[in-house]
């Protein structure tokens, strides 16, 4: 009967309609917040190849001054590098080796789908938090981060890359100021916003990839090891088990298309399940391509929880 | 099924809208989703951004059900339950104990019938039925009531009753029955009748009534009336009214009887529906007449009429006057008068008179009977008055039949002599200003008239006030008058216990009984068509008979036609069909059915 969900909630009309409010709005991270990112760094691959001087270790061996290892001499290696005095003690010539310190690429791809604004609070807010705090991590560690905010129409361009932990208000002000709406086809908008970028990195892509059926094209586009790709894959609570029952008209929060449908204890079952095999499909794709795949939902709290996920799968980890 | 109110049913126009509102609700029932494909595995109802397909939900069909609920208890449906065999009932069988009810159209008579029916019903009634039987012709009266009476009695009582009544008061009988009814028993009242009743008869009753109808005659001749006329010639005229409530016309012998034998006869013929009126001289004054119709027809007890005429009397009058001229002419005027002039000198207390007239004079004591005082000495120690003083003012006076047809107005009074207060009370018919004129008194077993005024001031010899008053004096004191005709049941009116202590009266059968002043019921009931003659003995022993004419029938009573008894009242009553059924009404069921689905509703909603 028409009083009885008016009875449980105050305005059927505003569960309905997208949240009108603003992702921004009271968007800071705590002081707290900030003295816990300060110990930690993204986990990137060793294999990655750096640029420059950072704060990484690097599988590349070559001659340096701070020694790590000795390896044998072949020829055309530099013979200003050889240790001497270890080659006396034996017959063969050794090199002396170093490891050269280097600087990471961090790409953190942001959903700037409609679909983004949906919920209450929105999920990007929660995608916002996270990026900021992911986007500090990877500043106040010397990597080299570029925010790609991807999906909304129209077009928004990247930012950056910077370094330096002198750039977060700058990250935080683009990052807060970014529109969600329309919708462009994610994978392809992706591949798009990473062409013009040469040097591979880490990529953590933040979306709730709505409408994306499979990701197979994106992550065989971003090998690893040259690509370190994180899927970190946040939705709304009442996107995994809707709460609606009866007869509704749904419409698309990005299309604006409308269907009716009768939805009952069953349907919602259904859905339910259906979504449940969706994130095991992506998950398995991800596993598939060597990239990890976290679940996450929008009304989780940046720390513990949120941040807890990525220290538990060693995403972040303390310096 | 039946509804107590059939426009309730409009109600049931709330059940399209309530659809209404459901289409209304689901057009504005829109949800916005962050992506559509994901309900896509789900059938799409009807694609487009309006409703535009009517689909049945599990609230919208419980909503309907309310609303049909509702509906429906609003036009109050009855039904009609059968009565288990322990419910108790209230057999209240309402008895038409009506004259008509004789009619002998079915063997023996419709009213032998009718206590069949009534015994055939109490027979059915289960060791936990309460019975009354209850009669609704003339004054409904209960008979007998299982509450108070053993079940015998109320059978005896049941076949002792008798058809005699001139009328019915069937509304009246009805509203006994609803006073009559116990609460929490289901009450069934039978009406046993013929349904020969008058246009003014309805029933309306609460309860359901079941009509146990007898007789459809259509063969009825009666004799609707009999009038006696005397006039001072000595001459007797005899009316009658004779009536054919027959659907054919018919052709009966009529006859004139008188205690003298037969007077008249002759043949009469009756065109259905119409009655004729009928016309005899004699010669002579009967003490009674009877009208006779020879000849069969279904029934026989109005097809004889009798009527009577009071026995006319010789009254004595002493006149004990100074000058008893003025008097003696006045007393001279009226019929059947033994007159017996006397000096005061030679009156002795104890004379036979009927009614003694003191004029100037007055004895030791009251003679008894009837006795008249005009214009009192002043001197008497039996009624001490004072001397006469000047009438001043207008008269005013009682409407008695002491005063019948006096005019009092017109009289010029002289001087009224003044009544000093003494032992005796007195009643003023009639006074002038203050001063009383005529008066009225009871002393022993003397009842006393008197007048004050002086007769020979004012015009009072010339003023027909003095002769009328004598005249409605005496007829006061000849006593009753007996109607010409009783009818059956009604009660025969006897005189005053004081003036005839003893009656017997003599019934049309034969039988003699005996009636004391001291006997506290004095009122027989006229139970048998015909003459009863009644011999009156007043208290010196003399005796003077009397004959009350006892009639049966009469308009409607001896219309045996039945009526239609639907139209009796507003509910059809039918007869036999539904008998044992007990209505209900399902108004409250279906109320509280309507609540338990909106409970259902609420509980469903908040799952």
């Amino acid at each position: 009967m028409w009083f009885a969900r008016t009875s449980r909630e105050s305005s059927p009309r505003s569960r309905t309609e997208p949240s009108q409010e603003p992702a921004v709005a009271g968007l800071r991270l705590d002081s707290g917040v900030y003295r816990q990112l300060d110990r930690l760094q993204l986990t990137a691959s060793r294999f990655l190849r750096g640029r420059g001087v950072g704060s990484r270790a690097s599988f590349r061996r070559k001659p340096a001054i701070e020694f790590r290892e000795h390896r044998k001499y072949v020829p055309g290696d530099d013979l200003r590098f050889i240790d001497w005095k270890a080659s006396a003690r034996h017959e063969h010539y050794f090199l002396r080796q170093g490891e050269q310190p280097k600087e990471a690429s961090i790409y953190l791809v942001i959903d700037c789908s409609g679909s983004m604004r949906w919920g209450h609070p929105p999920k990007s807010r929660a995608q916002l938090l996270l990026a900021a705090a992911l986007g500090y991590v990877a500043l106040s560690q010397g990597d080299r981060l570029t925010v790609l905010p991807v999906g909304g129409d129209p077009w928004q361009n990247p930012w950056g890359p910077i370094s330096g932990k002198g750039q977060v208000p700058g990250l935080l002000h683009f990052l807060f100021g970014l529109e969600f709406a329309s919708q462009v086809p994610l994978e392809q908008a992706i591949l798009q916003a990473l062409q013009p970028v040469s040097p591979p990195g880490l990529v953590l892509i933040l979306s709730d990839l709505m409408g994306v059926s499979h990701l197979s094209d994106l992550l065989a586009r971003l090998p690893a090891p040259t690509w370190d790709v994180v899927v970190i894959h946040m939705l709304h609570p009442s996107e995994i088990v809707p709460t609606q029952h009866g007869n509704w008209e749904l419409v698309d929060i990005e299309t604006g298309s409308s269907a009716n449908y009768d939805i009952d204890s069953d349907a919602v079952a259904r859905y339910a399940a259906r979504i449940a095999a969706w994130k095991s499909a992506m998950e398995l794709e991800c596993v598939e391509h060597r990239a990890l795949y976290i679940s996450c939902t929008s009304d989780e709290r940046l720390e513990p929880d949120l941040l807890g996920h990525l220290r538990a799968l060693d995403i972040l980890r303390p310096t | 099924m039946t509804f107590s109110d059939p426009f309730g049913l409009l109600a049931l126009l709330g059940i399209p809208a309530v659809v209404a509102l459901h289409l209304l609700r689901r057009r504005s029932q829109r949800l916005i989703v962050p992506h559509l494909g994901a309900w896509s595995f789900l059938d799409v109802e009807v694609r487009g951004s309006r409703i535009s397909k009517f689909r049945l939900t599990w609230l919208l069909l419980l909503d309907v059900i309310v609303a049909a609920l509702i509906g429906l208890a609003a036009a109050g449906p009855l039904v009609r339950l059968p009565i288990g065999e322990q419910t108790a009932r209230h057999l209240i069988l309402l008895i038409d104990d009506s004259l008509s009810m004789n009619a002998q159209d079915i063997a023996p008579s419709r009213f032998a019938a009718a206590k069949v029916q009534a015994s055939a019903l109490i027979a059915e009634a289960g060791p936990g039925d309460i019975i009354s039987i209850v009669t609704f012709g003339g004054v409904p009266r209960l008979v007998s009531d299982s509450r108070a009476d053993p079940l015998p009695l109320l059978l005896d009582r049941t076949a002792r009753l008798e058809a005699v009544k001139a009328s019915v008061a069937l509304s009246a009988g009805l509203a006994l029955c609803e006073s009559l009814v116990q609460p929490d028993l289901h009450p069934e009242i039978h009406i046993i009748t013929d349904a020969a009743f008058g246009p003014e008869a309805t029933a309306e009753s609460p309860f359901p009534l079941e009509w146990h109808l007898l007789g459809r005659s259509n063969n009825n001749q009666a004799v609707l009336s009999v009038v006696l006329q005397t006039d001072a010639s000595r001459l007797t005229r005899v009316f009658t009214q004779i009536a054919n409530f027959g659907t054919q016309a018919a052709t009966r012998m009529i006859t004139l009887e008188t205690e003298a034998g037969l007077v008249e006869s002759g043949t009469v013929e009756l065109q259905p529906g119409n009655a004729l009126v009928q016309v005899w001289d004699l010669v002579l004054r009967p003490q009674w007449a009877a009208v006779r119709l020879i000849g069969q027809d279904d029934l026989p007890d109005d097809d004889v009429r009798y009527a009577s005429l009071a026995a006319e009397q010789q009254l004595r009058v002493g006149l004990v006057a100074k000058d008893p001229a003025l008097l003696q002419r006045a007393l001279g005027a009226l019929p059947a008068l033994e007159i017996s002039t006397i000096a005061p000198a030679e009156y002795r207390y104890g004379m036979p008179f009927d009614l003694v007239v003191f004029e100037q004079y007055l004895p030791q004591e009251w003679p008894p009977g009837d006795v008249l005082i005009v214009d009192p000495p002043i001197d008497s120690l039996l009624l001490p008055v004072r001397d006469p003083q000047p009438a001043v003012g207008f008269p005013q006076w009682q409407k008695t039949s002491l005063l019948r047809g006096v005019d009092p107005t017109t009289v010029r009074w002289g001087s009224i002599a003044v009544l000093e207060e003494g032992q005796q009370d007195w009643d003023v018919e009639l006074g002038v200003g203050d001063s009383p004129v005529v008066l009225t008194g009871v002393s022993g077993s003397s009842r006393l008239t008197l007048v004050l005024a002086t007769l020979s001031e004012g015009n009072i010899r010339e003023h027909p006030f003095l002769p009328l008053l004598l005249s409605n004096l005496v007829d006061m004191a000849r006593g009753p008058s007996v109607d010409q005709t009783i009818g059956l049941g009604e009660p025969i009116p006897f005189p005053s216990p004081d003036l005839y202590p003893i009656i017997r009266l003599v019934t049309p059968s034969g039988l003699a009984e005996e009636y004391s002043a001291l006997l506290p019921d004095r009122a027989p009931t006229a139970r048998e068509v015909g003459l009863y003659r009644a011999e009156l003995i007043d208290p010196e022993g003399q005796v003077r008979t009397l004959y009350y004419a006892v009639s049966a029938g009469g308009d409607p009573e001896s219309d045996i036609r039945p009526r239609d008894h639907e139209a009796l009242s507003e509910q059809p009553s039918p007869t036999t069909p539904e008998t044992g059924n007990i209505p209900f009404s399902l108004r409250v069921p279906l109320l509280a059915l309507a609540c338990v689905v909106l409970l259902l509703e609420a509980w469903l909603a908040w799952r």
